[in-house]
């Protein structure tokens, strides 16, 4: 049952990669693809195709998997289903990072570079405020996943406000809503390493992560060194964070709802959850993308639809487990 | 394997739990009783390494178990907590857990630590669970997990918080007897806290009795005057009605309260 949802998941992303490919203001056909995959046609369909679709869809693709996969991780490590990279504050405070590195001119690894660091500093804050502040662990971490974000966001705000208002200022500002409008070769090879490899890592680490799940106190006595394996597995989804982040600026919701679907079809073990979220994470952003793209003429933003898309889904999915009893 | 724990002390933000605690237990099994509160809990979490001592210590065979990393002593302890809350697992890879100690950083659970976690199981009467989720256990059943991931954790010591509640009069000694016969077989001990004193009475090879973080007594079953020194610290935890009485080769803890005679 399991395994044929995991290939129709499949073969949803599989589709959705081809229209994207396909749509746009130059539309191709699938058999435009095939001639130019098999080097028949060779001119404008084939530079489009190359240069704008493939970049962008790839980019895409991988942005989602990496929002989705590092919330998922999240939601386990901290056993809270509520946390994702926007509410630990890890967004806002890879966006600050990346907002300095623009205003001081900095090149994409720069900006990658400051976009992890802010975010690392972010989510270590996060983790050490809620320890201070003691109390309902669930509810102090998400207090202070508040606190942080609003701290990144007045920093970002003293940036915007000595920022260029002719250059710097809208630069960083249609940065921040989130696009991936420039997406070329270059931000592939920026982003997909470091997310694959995060990735690989985290999957590598499945069953001691599940062992985590436990609580601190079991999985101790099961002879885990809790503090390296949430440590590690923290570090890694911030990468897989700040790499989308410095590369198409913020889309929020999407690390913190995939999640959610996905567990309510294939359960909350970890180890046979996770790769349906990468997978679905990806066709989730790269729908989001195509519809940003094509429901009107001119570009919106792709933060607006997976916020509203996101919200509307949670709405949906608590009143759903509400009926059923309890989620939370 | 001798436990022995030397005079530990331990506060826990700014009020003292456990004072002065000191003893040395090799039995089979050893049965903590004492009142809520007394620090029952805290003294096994001690045990099991989950908090560090602000006085004294605990060895093992004279090897001091402070200096140990998690995985060195889980290998030494397994630890059945009181609340079995786990949940989202399948059966079979909860129990396989237990084997994490002996896995290195990287490895996965193999074909060899599962045939162990299903032959726990199996042991345990709880085969048919094997494919379950822990979500939709009953509180028995769950518990009876938790010890099949305790015995394929082979730790020479095990700790069990409360094992008996949740249970119903009959699940309880059952659960009792497979621990016991599964300590038997493996020449493995077990350190438990209770709050029954005749399922301590019953299956206790050493009762510990504790009362408001102190140790009063350490009473052996194989002692000639076993049953006065039991009735004597009954008396001392729960009051004067707390007793012992005998009737030819069965013996029962009893309370003797206002309405004794219409009982």
């Amino acid at each position: 049952m399991k395994q044929k949802k995991f290939w129709a998941l499949a073969g949803i992303l599989l589709s959705v990669m081809a229209l994207s490919a396909c749509v746009g203001r130059y539309p191709l056909t699938l058999q435009d693809l095939w001639a130019i995959f098999t080097g028949t046609e060779k001119g404008m369909g084939q530079r489009v195709l190359l240069q704008i679709r493939l970049p962008r869809t790839f980019l895409v693709l991988f942005c989602g998997a990496a929002l989705s996969a590092s919330g998922m991780i999240y939601q386990h490590i901290f056993r809270n289903p509520l946390v994702s990279p926007d509410v630990l504050g890890v967004t806002s405070g890879a966006s600050a990072g990346a907002a300095l590195a623009i205003l001081f001119g900095g090149t994409a690894q720069i900006i990658g570079s400051f976009a992890f660091g802010g975010g690392i500093l972010a989510v270590l804050f996060t983790m050490a405020l809620a320890r201070a502040v003691g109390g309902q662990p669930k509810v102090s971490l998400l207090i202070s996943g508040i606190v942080t974000g609003a701290m990144s966001g007045a920093f970002l705000m003293i940036m915007k406000y000595t920022a260029d208002p002719m250059n710097q200022l809208p630069s960083i500002d249609y940065w921040l809503m989130g696009s991936f409008h420039t997406a070329d070769w270059k931000d592939v090879k920026l982003t997909v390493p470091a997310v694959c490899l995060s990735i690989i890592i985290l999957r590598a680490m499945g069953w001691k992560l599940e062992i985590l799940a436990l609580g601190d106190e079991e999985a101790k006595t099961l002879g885990l060194s809790v503090e390296r394996v949430r440590i590690g597995a923290t570090l890694l989804a911030t990468l897989l964070t700040a790499a989308v982040v410095s590369v198409a600026g913020t889309v929020s919701w999407v690390g913190l709802i995939v999640p959610h679907l996905i567990r309510q079809i294939w359960g909350g073990d970890l180890r046979e959850s996770f790769v349906p979220c990468i997978l679905g994470g990806a066709a989730f952003l790269l729908i989001a993308d195509l519809t940003a793209r094509s429901l009107i003429t001119s570009e919106i933003p792709v933060s607006i639809l997976t916020s509203l898309s996101g919200a509307v889904l949670l709405t949906a999915l608590l009143i759903r487990s509400q009926r059923k009893g309890g989620w939370l | 394997m001798k436990l022995e724990v030397t005079n530990l002390s331990l506060s826990l933000s700014g009020t003292e739990i456990l004072d002065g605690i000191h003893f040395s237990a090799e039995n089979a099994m050893t049965v903590i009783l004492g009142e809520n509160g007394a620090g029952k809990t805290t003294l096994l979490k001690t045990i099991a390494g989950l908090y560090n001592p602000d006085r004294g210590g605990v060895f093992l065979e004279g090897r001091n178990l402070e200096k140990l990393t998690y995985r060195q002593r889980a290998r030494l302890f397994s630890y059945v907590p009181q609340e079995c809350q786990a949940a989202g697992h399948r059966v079979l890879d909860f129990v396989v857990m237990g084997r994490n100690p002996y896995l290195k950083f990287w490895q996965m659970p193999g074909r060899r630590e599962y045939a162990a976690g299903q032959a726990a199981l199996r042991e345990l009467g709880i085969g048919h669970l094997t494919d379950r989720s822990m979500d939709h256990l009953s509180g028995g059943e769950r518990r009876l997990c938790y010890l099949a991931r305790a015995q394929v954790q082979e730790a020479d010591w095990m700790i069990l918080d409360e094992p008996e509640s949740g249970l119903d009069f009959g699940r309880r000694h059952e659960f009792f007897i497979q621990l016991k016969e599964y300590l038997k077989k493996n020449k493995k001990h077990a350190i438990m806290s209770v709050h029954d004193p005749a399922l301590a009475d019953t299956y206790g090879d050493g009762i510990l009795f504790m009362k408001k973080g102190r140790l009063i007594s350490f009473i052996h079953r194989q002692e000639k005057d076993y049953e006065e020194q039991m009735a004597e610290s009954l008396k001392q935890l729960y009051g004067p009605g707390a007793g012992l009485i005998r009737e030819g080769k069965y013996r029962a803890v009893i309370w003797r309260g206002e309405r004794d005679a219409d009982h």
